[in-house]
């Protein structure tokens, strides 16, 4: 199966990514697997909210993203003077302040009704979601996935206006 | 033995401002530079993106990271905020580095 998969990674595949891990979040929460529907709908709202980065910052949908390109956004991000610790490159809350900031420095900033629900959002995903919970035992609670998920829904019915 | 108080988050290199001074003139392609830096830009297909890579020796010391930022700041100052994010790769170099990856700096 390894073979079969793209040798870089680029928004075509971030987007059918993101559009998966969606339906497979919203399989576990109808199966009451909570805490597994919170790890795997985190991971499509942080894949949206990059991907969104990088549809803004001019990449077409099958640039290669790779070191080189991560690398280039954590510098980017160091000179708009964006604070937000990385995480390795898995921070949602990253990729909302380097997308925001991005948008701003390039004289196209979000709404700011937008960006002040893009920030509620990305703060309610930050909160519950992160990627080290992999080694982690379950401690979310229904509650955490029900705010959780309704940040994941603001991101995806706003995926498109994020980067136009 | 006296306490080290360990600073949060990365350092700048002491010469960064000498490096980001030094690539803008390079960038402005001022008069009576010398071959390095060496810059090379090259333009992304169907899209509006840059790469730039810079080549130079002085690279030897400086954090990758942080190479990409130097970049970044010289396009900032040379050539406006809007040309800087244009760029989708900014790699700093040294010319052995650069041969060892295979990327013609020189081609």
């Amino acid at each position: 199966m390894r073979a079969l998969m793209p040798a870089f990674d680029c928004i075509q595949e971030y987007e059918q990514a993101r559009s998966e891990r969606l339906w497979d979040g919203m399989s576990l929460w109808a199966t009451n697997r909570d805490p597994g529907a919170v790890y795997v709908l985190g991971y499509a709202a942080e894949i949206a909210v990059k991907c969104a980065y990088f549809r803004f910052s001019g990449f077409t949908i099958v640039q290669p993203i790779g070191h080189a390109e991560l690398n280039t956004a954590q510098a980017r991000a160091h000179v708009l003077h964006v604070t937000a610790p990385r995480e390795g490159f898995h921070s949602i809350r990253f990729w909302g302040d380097l997308l925001i900031e991005h948008r701003r420095a390039a004289a196209r900033p979000l709404p700011a009704a937008t960006e002040a629900s893009l920030k509620v959002a990305v703060d309610a995903v930050y909160d519950r979601w992160w990627i080290e919970m992999r080694y982690k035992r379950a401690y979310s609670s229904r509650t955490d996935l029900e705010q959780l998920a309704a940040a994941v829904d603001w991101i995806d019915n706003h995926y498109v206006a994020l980067y136009t | 033995m006296p306490v080290i108080r360990k600073r949060l988050g990365p350092r700048d290199h002491p010469e960064h401002d000498r490096f980001v001074a030094e690539l803008v003139r390079h960038i402005r392609n001022e008069p009576g530079l010398p071959d390095f830096p060496k810059i090379v830009e090259e333009d992304v297909r169907l899209s509006n993106n840059l790469r730039v890579y810079v080549s130079w020796d002085d690279w030897g010391s400086v954090p990758e990271t942080e190479r990409s930022e130097i970049i970044l700041e010289a396009y900032s100052q040379a050539r406006g905020v809007p040309e800087m994010l244009r760029i989708s790769v900014a790699m700093g170099l040294t010319p052995l580095e650069a041969r060892q990856l295979g990327i013609d700096i020189d081609g």
